[in-house]
């Protein structure tokens, strides 16, 4: 769980963590109410790999990630990040997963850096916390990542004289300070605008690809599922679809980005159909499903029965 | 990097630490300086009483019981005085560096009188009546003397058939004199003077007169030295005035210690060892001073040879005494003291709990990321710890080098422990509080209520005072007794306090629904939201309750310790005075008496007679009473104040049968029957009533009263009073009063005013120091009262600034905004007075019942005292300042609750 040596470089590759979630399941509860925030969610992120988690308020993905960053502790189900079971970690377990096996960055710049240190300082508070690297060395490594997130200018400066990219990417560079295997960052553009998001994200897509980190990005705003190789979307706590993005170069040598979008099929085979499907066929209670050889076919229930007590949207396949 | 880091985040939240500094500063400076300045009241108090007492009541004196006189026959004398240089070098350790050095008085007396009549070859001096001699020996006294003319006195060689020699002859004691006493005599050197009714038994069995001769004459090397303190008329003879027979001069005959033990077997004289040891007044350590003195007094010293019987002394010092006394009123002092500042010390550190929680509270998200980041829980509370001791520490050692600076005396080592304690107190609680969380949550999700524990813990603490109290009940009056800190005494206090705030926290929604209902029905937002969030908002801060229901019911206590005090000195002073004003010494003639009783500001005056020893006979039984012969009409208006005052019956002043009617005491015997008393004659009495005492007339038990002008009537006597009591107007002015007064008696005798002696008593530095802790405390508390309202303001303005966000959004009004403010603490406020007024009424009832007032007020445990007016206005005092907190904190509260509300903000 943690990185074996000692990178002093900023850009000295780590080997990606994996993070495995099944049937993941988050309750709050408080006397005569209860909030199921995760409904058995399943999610598997290879290491190395840039996922970007989308979905609407409410529907569980800040959750899910308050679980990943160690913050909070799941109900129920299956979570490990880079072999690290997130359902057992206490204490000084707990300790070490935050200082070395995650990092992340959070929407509100308030959140990610200490306002009454500078740039350098912020980057240098969870490398000193976690006392591997003292003194020169840590300064060196400090500095490096501020020049890799292409921010050394800001080195001396206080989050308040920055602007909001320049804050973001000091916070990335706060993120893995640490070299962690895993990044997170929930709606880290939520505050900025449109070309600065992208600048950001894409900043998020370099780190990945320069140092390995698997990183894991919350956020609702759909455009951010341009920058990553895979979107995945949360629905009432549960993932329900994944869209896919590559890169295609043509005959003609032209490049053009490819999405594809596909449901999610948990282990005992229930998926999500998405929201406009049903709505198309106006789909309710129960459908009718055909096995072909190469696919399944869904047809809506001419019958329109009056409505049986347990309104549902899943079918088995 | 580490060091700078923890520097950054030390400094980041400036507010919150400089209030934890001047928290810390100021309890470490009271804590250092509260022993130091009790320790320097006690001093005082010990200087001011040793300063009432003389030389002579302070040395340690003895006379001896039993045993045969020390005499120098067999050289006991010489023992006799190592005997007592043991007794001072077995003394104590703080004892014996006061102890001067050990003297023999030896007296040669007649059984019956203490001073020989002499007649000589010279006649008595003009205007002398006659000459009496105290005959005695000192041994050493040689070097406290120079002779002037003649030679010390050799020893007396004793009869001559005591000798070798036969015959019947009777040599002359050799004496010497001062200068004073010779010249007043009428003696010179040379003299022999015959001895009246000193007798020597012959050898025949017949008496043989016996004389003394003037050896020598001798002045003192140091007359103002104590030395002549401790005898009688040593330097000066004494002049004694007998109306009928004219003057009597006595002096003092020394002879030489070794005649004393010939005169003691040849003559009917009889020798009387006395010892003096002087003490010089220390006050380093009082209590183990008088356990020492106690130690040395507490045991008979034999002194020589003590085969036939031997001589003994009991050693007594009046120091015991004044010792005991300053003692008692010191330990009282200190108790009450401690009672009334065990409340502000709690809310001290309850102060500075709320203020490293402030602390933490503000560097929330900082705290929270750094701990997200990988900062272990060791690492973040060891950084506020370290941050704590690092504010708290110097913070402390500043407040206590202040105080050790302003206070007297040096410090001692235990006075820092409270001190050291406040300078750690913010490490422990920064070091302690709960550390924030990143998870985002929803507040009335999740977390398990604590409200489960919180009353558990409630109860505990009203069961616990109320132990404590049962406790401290039962105990009595030796709660104080012990020469010890009782911690439960000192807790109790506190401890009920904390249990009322805790009781009045809980009972405060009770009323606050009733003002909601009313607020309900009013088209007034801020009162129907105010009086909403104080019933519903739980925890409305237990700190500011307990901090202002403190202040208010110190302020309380004290004004009714004060009252219930002054009463108690008041009351015990004029019981003892007898009036407002007291006259005694010279004979009052009735003229004086008109003179006085005819200024503006005098009600009445009566005279007393005082008759000491007057035989009184009932029936066959006759006994020595004090016979008051008084103004029978108007004592009971002129005593009207006075506790214990004799009740008179009316027409005393008119014979019953040709009797005289009289009061007697209780002790002479309810239902007596006729009785007379001899006055030159017999005066017939008829009791008429009994009473149980007379105070400010006499001492004692047996005594009876008359009226003075039909006792003067009955015997033809011209009794002439020697006392004169005085009753002032009302509102009068006592001192004036009494200089008037001193005017008419042309400044004889002693004047005492009921005013003058209760100012002299409450100028005590007990009693001052007890003043003045009060007003320290109430304004202490006062002070802790603002900062617990300005911390409790600004700890709730997160939440009020985001009520405050929302109401404005809606188009509330920024008065109403800013009247929610004063919701939050008003009803607390009031709530907090209720309970503080109730507690501070019930505290001094606590308090006479379990410290020792009797140096204060006269009696153990005196009334308490309530002076409603006064307290009122004490009552409103506090309002006031409360008043002007509450603007004040208000106001700064708004100052740091301007927020600005952001859509999606989680905190």
């Amino acid at each position: 769980m943690s990185t074996p040596t000692t990178p002093t470089t900023a850009r000295e590759r780590v080997a990606g963590g994996e993070i495995v979630c099944e049937d993941l399941v988050r309750i709050y509860a408080a006397e005569g109410i209860e909030v199921q925030a995760l409904q058995g969610l399943n999610l598997h992120v290879e290491a190395g790999d840039l996922v970007a988690i989308v979905g609407a308020s409410g529907s569980g993905k800040s959750t899910l990630l308050t679980i990943l960053s160690g913050l909070d502790t799941p109900t129920a189900g299956r979570a490990s990040v880079a072999g690290v079971d997130l359902l057992t970690l206490r204490g000084a377990r707990r300790v070490a997963y935050q200082r070395s096996t995650v990092g992340f960055v959070w929407q509100q710049t308030s959140r990610n850096l200490l306002p009454y240190l500078t740039a350098l300082e912020n980057v240098a508070l969870p490398m000193t916390l976690a006392g591997r690297l003292k003194g020169r060395e840590l300064t060196e490594r400090a500095e490096g990542l501020l020049e890799m997130l292409g921010v050394e200018h800001c080195r001396d400066k206080r989050p308040a004289a920055m602007s909001g990219g320049e804050q973001q990417r000091v916070a990335i560079a706060v993120a893995v300070a640490n070299s962690p295997q895993v990044l997170l960052a929930d709606e880290p553009t939520g505050e900025l605008d449109e070309a600065t998001s992208a600048e950001v994200l894409e900043m998020m897509r370099a780190v990945n690809a320069e140092t390995g980190v698997t990183v894991l990005i919350v956020t609702h705003d759909p455009t951010v599922s341009e920058h990553v190789r895979r979107t995945v979307q949360i629905r009432d706590g549960r993932t329900s679809t994944e869209v896919l993005r590559r890169r295609e170069t043509d005959e003609h040598g032209a490049e053009r980005h490819v999405a594809e979008e596909f449901a999610v099929l948990d282990r005992v085979g229930r998926l999500q159909l998405p929201e406009e499907f049903v709505s198309a066929l106006d789909l309710r209670h129960r459908v009718r499903l055909t096995l072909e050889d190469d696919h399944a076919g869904v047809w809506r229930d001419t019958r329109q029965d009056p409505p049986p007590a347990r309104p549902d949207e899943e079918e088995q396949a | 990097m580490r060091a700078r880091l923890l520097v950054r985040q030390a400094t980041s939240s400036p507010g919150a630490s400089v209030a934890i500094a001047v928290v810390v500063a100021i309890a470490a400076a009271l804590f250092a300086a509260w022993p130091q300045l009790s320790r320097a009241v006690f001093a005082d108090e010990i200087g001011y009483r040793s300063g009432e007492t003389s030389d002579t009541a302070r040395a340690l004196t003895g006379r001896q019981v039993g045993g045969w006189p020390v005499h120098a026959l067999d050289g006991s004398l010489a023992e006799a005085r190592d005997d007592l240089d043991a007794v001072v070098d077995s003394a104590g350790p703080l004892l014996r560096p006061l102890l001067g050095r050990p003297e023999l008085l030896l007296s040669v007396d007649l059984a019956s009188a203490d001073a020989l009549t002499v007649t000589g070859d010279t006649v008595d001096p003009p205007g002398l009546t006659g000459r009496e001699l105290r005959f005695r020996a000192i041994p050493g006294l040689e070097e406290h003397v120079r002779l002037v003319e003649g030679a010390a006195p050799e020893p007396w060689p004793g009869p001559s058939w005591f000798g070798t020699g036969g015959g019947r002859e009777v040599p002359p004691v050799p004496v010497m004199l001062s200068v004073a006493t010779a010249e007043r005599l009428g003696v010179v050197v040379g003299d022999v003077l015959v001895l009246e009714d000193a007798r020597l038994v012959s050898p025949e069995g017949g008496t043989l007169p016996l004389s003394a001769v003037v050896s020598g004459v001798f002045e003192a090397t140091d007359p103002s030295d104590s030395y002549w303190q401790h005898q009688l008329s040593g330097l000066e003879p004494l002049v004694r005035t007998d109306p009928q027979a004219g003057d009597f001069a006595i002096g003092a005959a020394y002879t030489n210690p070794e005649s004393v033990g010939l005169l003691q077997v040849s003559t009917n004289l009889r020798p009387r060892t006395d010892v003096w040891i002087p003490l010089a007044a220390g006050d380093d350590d009082p209590a183990a001073l008088l356990d020492e003195l106690i130690e040395v007094t507490s045991r008979q010293v034999p002194l020589g040879d003590q085969e036939f019987g031997g001589v003994r002394v009991e050693l007594e010092t009046a120091l015991v005494d004044v010792l005991r006394s300053a003692i008692t009123s010191q330990r009282g002092a200190a108790a009450v003291l401690a009672l009334v500042a065990a409340g502000p010390v709690g809310v001290m550190f309850a102060l500075l709990a709320l203020a490293c929680r402030l602390s933490v509270v503000r560097r929330r998200d900082t705290l929270a990321l750094a701990s997200a980041r990988g900062g272990a829980p060791v690492q973040i509370r060891g950084a506020l710890g370290l941050e704590g001791l690092v504010i708290g520490l110097p913070s402390a050692a500043l407040g206590a080098a202040v105080a050790s600076l302003l206070t007297p005396g040096p410090a001692a080592l235990g006075d820092l422990l409270l001190p050291l304690l406040a300078g750690v107190a913010p490490g422990v609680f920064l070091a302690g509080a709960a550390l924030p969380s990143l998870r985002t949550q929803r507040h009335d999700l999740g977390a398990p209520s604590r409200g489960g524990w919180r009353w558990v813990v409630e109860v505990l603490v009203v069961a616990v005072a109320a132990g404590a109290v049962y406790l401290l009940l039962s105990r009595g009056l030796q709660a104080t007794t012990s020469t010890t800190v009782d911690p439960l005494a000192t807790a109790t206090p506190l401890l009920v306090s904390l249990a009322a705030a805790v009781l009045a926290t809980r009972l405060f929604p009770v009323p606050m629904r009733a003002v909601h209902a009313v607020m309900r029905r009013r088209r007034d937002l801020a009162g129907f939201l105010g009086s909403a969030r104080a019933i519903r908002e739980t925890g409305a801060g237990l700190v500011p309750m307990l901090a202002l229901l403190v202040a208010t019911s110190i302020a309380v206590f004290s004004t009714t310790m004060l009252t219930t005090l002054q009463a108690g000195v008041a009351e015990s002073t004029r019981a003892s005075t007898g009036a407002d004003v007291r006259l005694v010494g010279p004979p009052y003639e009735d003229e004086t008496v008109a003179a006085i009783a005819a200024l503006p500001d005098v009600a009445a005056t009566a005279r007393v007679l005082t008759l000491p020893a007057t035989r009184l006979t009932e029936g066959t039984t006759t006994r020595q009473v004090t016979l008051l012969a008084v103004d029978t009409a108007v004592l009971g208006d002129v005593q009207a104040d006075v506790d214990g005052a004799v009740e008179l019956p009316g027409a005393m002043d008119t014979l019953v049968d040709g009797r005289v009617p009289v009061v007697v005491s209780e002790a002479l015997g309810v239902g007596a029957g006729p009785m007379n008393v001899q006055l030159g004659s017999v005066v017939d009495l008829e009791p008429v009533a009994t009473a149980p005492s007379a105070a400010g007339l006499v001492d004692g038990a047996l005594w009876a009263v008359v009226d003075l002008d039909l006792l003067r009537e009955v015997t033809g006597q011209n009794l002439v009073p020697r006392m004169t009591l005085v009753a002032l107007r009302p509102g009068a002015d006592s001192e004036a009063a009494g200089d008037a007064i001193a005017e008419i008696v042309g400044g004889v005798g002693t004047i005492a005013t009921t005013a003058a002696v209760q100012s002299d008593f409450l100028a005590s530095p007990s009693a001052v120091a007890m003043q003045r802790g009060f007003v320290v405390t109430l304004a202490l508390s006062t002070l802790q009262s603002v900062l617990a309202l300005v911390l409790t303001l600004v700890l709730a303005a997160p939440a009020r600034g985001r009520l405050i966000a929302v109401l404005r959004t809606l188009g509330t009004s920024a008065r109403d905004a800013r009247r929610l403010v004063s919701w939050e603490v008003v009803p607390l406020a009031a709530t907090a007075l209720v309970a503080g007024t109730v507690l501070g009424l019930a505290l001094p009832h606590l308090v006479v019942a379990t410290v020792d007032l009797s140096t204060f007020a006269g009696r153990a445990s005196p009334p308490v005292v309530y002076d409603w007016a006064r307290l009122g206005l004490v009552l409103a005092g506090v309002v006031a300042v409360v008043a002007t907190t509450l603007l004040a904190a208000t106001a700064v509260a708004r100052r740091l609750s301007l927020t600005v509300l952001r859509i999606g903000d989680a905190t």
